[in-house]
């Protein structure tokens, strides 16, 4: 989980890369807390600055959702999150 | 993660692998600019240069992206522009964190 909090703009970068929104995410514990430093995320949820978002931070299923079995990607954002109940 | 160029690693001897391509020595940065640890050396996969913004790839993708050298860093782009509203205080309504 992570909250968005900007974007990268790259016109030089791999291929696999082409057409893909970057955003910067910053990961939050459960509680709504900073948790670690931030990542740089392919957008797959269409999320924008300010929301809360879920992350894929495993490699091996962020190059499975994107179907690119040779994109070197962190992370991906795969949900927007609306709320949660605790 | 992304890194700041602040300079070039220079190796005659070296694995095949990674005959022709170019080290950088990149300095991770927060989105901010500030430092976010020590400097390391990484395979240069997009053509950067001293001073620019870049995107890195870690362990497993580094390799992957760089035809499996043997690298734990890749630069696989380069950043125009990081883009980071300014910052405002969110509430925890805002945030999505609330009672049942």
């Amino acid at each position: 989980m992570g909250r968005v909090t900007g974007h990268m703009v790259a016109t030089v970068k791999l291929g696999c890369f082409r057409g893909e929104k970057l955003l910067i995410v910053e990961p939050l514990d459960p509680e709504g807390r900073p948790d670690g430093p931030e990542v740089v995320a392919c957008d797959r949820a269409g999320a924008g600055v300010g929301d809360l978002v879920l992350l894929l931070q495993e490699g091996g299923s962020c190059r499975a959702v994107m179907n690119k079995m040779d994109a070197p990607v962190e992370a991906l954002v795969i949900a927007v999150i609306d709320r949660i109940n605790l | 993660m992304t890194g700041r160029i602040i300079g070039v690693c220079v190796a005659t001897q070296k694995d095949p692998k990674l005959t022709g391509r170019k080290l950088l020595v990149v300095e991770p940065i927060r989105s901010d600019g500030t430092s976010a640890g020590k400097p390391a050396i990484a395979i240069d996969l997009v053509g950067a240069g001293a001073g620019e913004t870049v995107l890195l790839a870690k362990s497993r993708d580094a390799s992957l992206a760089s035809d499996d050298s043997p690298v734990d860093l890749a630069v696989i782009a380069i950043a125009d522009a990081i883009v980071t509203p300014p910052h405002r205080p969110i509430s925890p309504a805002e945030r999505g964190f609330g009672p049942c």
